[in-house]
């Protein structure tokens, strides 16, 4: 029997202090219903519309969607812990192509990174890539993209209390943070050299180091910035910097799927599921409802982005 | 009073000193309670500790999905473990090889790859291997990073308890007509393993550690599970002192455990000696 | 391509002064903390004992990764706000003190205990029992763990490439997420090999020089 001494004690206390912790629980929030309702009454396709040879017909054969996806994206893709579902714009849009192409919203996400989505899609270790993903003619060539299903953009957060920023040009010198792989480094390093980045994993991270006086400044996608300026403490400056289209990715070189998913949006658009989807994520946030983002995009066209980088 | 030499060197204190050991022992716990209050306050003022920070805690899903990264590091850990003490146990026998090409080869990578940070070999094996087609799951990338570092930090520890066991058990055997490699296998190595148990249990807790980098490939081990829930409540701070906490239990635990083996061990070993006499 | 016009020579020399400034800052500040967790781990005042087995035993049990976040996303909380660099080389010097303390104590509990005994005998006050007899033969068995535990410091410094910061491996990674160069990887592991190589070196160096024999 090994001797029990202070430290042993000290820890096996603070092991039934984190165990007693799930002795009371809260009440786990409710999927959300509306979801529950909008997937029942989702369209679903003809088997016979569905391009064979190509990664959305295995989808159908095995009955489920296979994506790359995030679980961690604010107001996009994230994980509700409590009820382990992934909520958010992208995850229910990922939702209802499934049950479009194989009958049922039934999904497998598999976390992708930057680096990795256009060789995880080009493999087919994933049939569809749902990633906020922008659209832009380089990647465009090693993949095809259905949609826009979104158009963004990117703006700019301050503190409440900043007066010394209100455009792009004002970030010279200053210390902002952007999100490791997205369109906001390449702003910045090619409009704004001058400004000392720093680079996070997520949009949370960036804010809460902007929260915390570490930077002055986030440049990021214009909802997502909306929603943490929901929150109090923070204010957006300037227009939208950037015209940037969020398609779906699908393998390279694959037109039928491509004509395939665009229809499929096009029957969302036109029912007002699209509608239902913005206004249940992203149009939650305050300011989000209107302009550019707010309105559907036309699938199809419009698939070039205006990074304005020169 | 430990047996350092610091404690001996002391003489035992008078009245006077006594005195003075008692006064500077209440500054100094006034001074830390007041460190900690001061954090606190400080803490609690930029709300770190608002109740929903943490309320997400009570959440019994929340807690289970805890539980199961807690079982993903073990799980990644343990593997890795046990793949890099295989590797470790081979390249400790090859550094004591008669053969010279082997003694060198072995030596060249363990001086590399002990000098290496992990997360540079995690970035290599995500970043590079798959242009050359080698594209393994996440835990895998986990698994090999870990134990390609590992393997020769444990190779290390191996090489220096086989090396403190007396010469005479080696001769012995070999002149009881065991060939090396048998009288390494039988003899020689056992009784390192015996002797490195402590290093070895040290080597687990910092493998434990060393499961952290599955962040930076999603692995949804713990530290990327505090991630997840952070994301969600907007309190990642508070997400990741709860992880933390579960780390320093479990490695303690893991420390006292090794402390058990170790004394159950030498008294195993004392008593064979004393049977064998 | 010849080898000296390979384009990315200046990141790679901004990454290797980067991860060079931040271990021997780093380095520096462990070794002050590791010598004043010496003093109150040895100290007869008992809470500073706790108080310095406690810094030890906690931090060495905990993943250095959950320090460097706790330092970025902490530390402003408690009102520390200071530039990103300095708050990772902060918990860079505050986990890798809690190995030198460790170093330093087995370095001090490895004199023989006669020899403090005797020096007191000998009429030496405690001040010079512990200047010319304890600590120079501690010396000589602390100077291989201190070199390890630098050694632990570089490799660790590679963290700070998960927060962004462009060291030796962060710029590996970003370079090679936009197109994919495996040659910056080797270099990189060269250099890391290297720096280890000369600390190496150069603690052999200072070992031999300290180890006075009679």
């Amino acid at each position: 029997m090994p001797r029990i001494d202070r430290k042993s004690a000290l820890s096996l206390a603070l092991a039934a202090l984190a165990a007693s912790a799930v002795v009371y629980s809260a009440p786990s929030a409710a999927a959300p219903d509306w979801r529950e309702a909008l997937l029942a009454s989702a369209p679903v396709a003809d088997p016979g519309d569905i391009p064979k040879d190509s990664s959305l017909w295995d989808a159908h054969q095995n009955g489920k969607l296979v994506y790359g996806g995030s679980k961690t994206q604010k107001l996009f893709s994230i994980e509700n812990p409590i009820t382990g579902k992934l909520e958010g714009f992208d995850a229910t849009m990922a939702l209802l192509l499934a049950k479009y192409v194989t009958g049922k919203p039934s999904v497998e996400v598999k976390i992708v990174t930057s680096a990795t989505r256009e060789a995880l899609l080009n493999n087919k270790t994933v049939q569809a890539v749902f990633y906020t993903y922008s659209i832009t003619p380089e990647r465009q060539n090693k993949v095809d993209f259905a949609g826009p299903y979104l158009i963004s953009g990117q703006s700019i957060a301050v503190r409440s209390d900043n007066d010394t920023i209100h455009k792009l040009e004002d970030l010279a010198n200053r210390k902002v943070c952007v999100t490791k792989g997205g369109t906001a480094y390449l702003t910045m390093t090619k409009r704004v050299p001058s400004a000392q980045l720093i680079t996070l994993d997520s949009s949370t991270e960036c804010e809460a180091t902007l929260r915390q006086g570490r930077v002055d400044a986030e440049v990021q996608d214009r909802p997502v910035l909306l929603g943490q300026v929901k929150a109090g403490g923070l204010k957006l400056v300037g227009d939208t910097l950037t015209y940037e289209p969020y398609g779906i990715g699908l393998p390279h070189n694959s037109p039928a799927e491509v004509a395939f998913v665009d229809n499929w949006l096009k029957l969302l658009i036109k029912d007002g599921i699209w509608q239902k989807v913005f206004d249940n994520t992203l149009g939650q946030v305050p300011g989000a409802g209107t302009g550019r983002i707010a309105t559907p995009p036309t699938p199809g066209q419009d698939l070039l982005p205006d990074l304005k980088l020169n | 009073m430990t047996n350092s030499p610091i404690d001996r060197m002391f003489d035992p204190p008078g009245p006077r000193g006594r005195r003075a050991i008692r006064l500077a022992s209440i500054v100094v716990i006034a001074l830390l309670a007041g460190l900690a209050w001061l954090v606190l306050y400080r803490f609690g003022k930029s709300g770190g500790l608002d109740r929903q920070a943490w309320s997400i805690f009570e959440s019994p899903n929340v807690i289970k999905l805890l539980g199961r990264a807690l079982y993903a590091t073990v799980r990644a850990a343990l593997l890795a473990g046990l793949l890099a003490l295989v590797w470790g146990t081979a390249l400790a026998l090859m550094r004591l090889s008669r053969h010279r090409w082997l003694r060198t080869a072995a030596a060249a990578y363990v001086e590399v790859t002990r000098s290496l940070p992990t997360l540079l070999v995690l970035y290599f094996t995500i970043l590079v291997l798959p242009f050359y087609g080698l594209r393994l799951p996440i835990y895998g990338q986990l698994v090999l990073a870990l134990t390609i570092t590992n393997a020769s930090m444990i190779s290390e520890v191996l090489r220096a308890s086989m090396l403190s066991i007396p010469a005479g058990q080696l001769e012995a055997s070999l002149s009881l007509g065991l060939t090396r490699p048998r009288a390494f296998w039988y003899i020689i190595l056992p009784q390192g393993f015996r002797a490195a148990m402590p290093a070895l249990v040290a080597q687990l807790v910092y493998l434990l550690k060393g499961t952290t980098l599955g962040y930076v490939i999603s692995y949804e081990e713990l530290l990327y599970s505090a991630k997840l829930i952070g994301e969600y409540t907007n309190f990642i701070l508070q997400s990741i002192l709860v992880v933390t906490a579960v780390y320093l239990v479990l490695n303690i635990i893991l420390s006292r455990v090794s402390i058990w083996i170790e004394q159950r061990l030498s008294l195993r070993g004392a008593a064979a000696s004393s049977k064998g006499k | 391509m010849s080898f000296f016009a390979w384009p990315y020579w200046g990141m790679f020399a901004s990454g290797l002064l980067l991860t060079l400034q931040v271990s021997a800052l780093a380095y520096a500040g462990a070794l002050v903390l590791g010598v004043i967790g010496v003093m109150c781990r040895t100290s007869r005042i008992l809470p500073l004992r706790w108080m310095g087995t406690a810094y030890v035993e906690s931090i060495r049990n905990v993943p250095s990764l959950a320090l460097v976040f706790i330092a970025v996303f902490g530390l402003p909380q408690i009102g520390l706000t200071m530039p990103l660099i300095t708050s990772v080389v902060v918990m860079l010097a505050i986990y890798e003190g809690a190995f030198a303390c460790e170093a330093l104590r087995s370095g001090i509990n490895c004199v023989p205990v006669g020899s403090a005994e005797a020096a007191r005998a000998l009429g030496l006050s405690n001040r010079e029992t512990l200047f010319y007899v304890v600590l120079p033969q501690a010396a000589r068995s602390v100077v291989q763990p201190l070199t390890n535990v630098f050694i632990k410091t570089v490799i660790n410094s590679s963290l700070i490439a998960i927060v962004g910061l462009p060291d030796l491996t962060g710029i590996a990674e970003r370079i090679n997420i936009r197109e994919a160069e495996p040659m910056l990887f080797f270099g990189v592991g060269l250099a890391y090999v290297a720096i280890a190589l000369l600390g190496g070196l150069l603690g052999g160096y200072i070992d031999r020089k300290v180890r006075f024999s009679r």
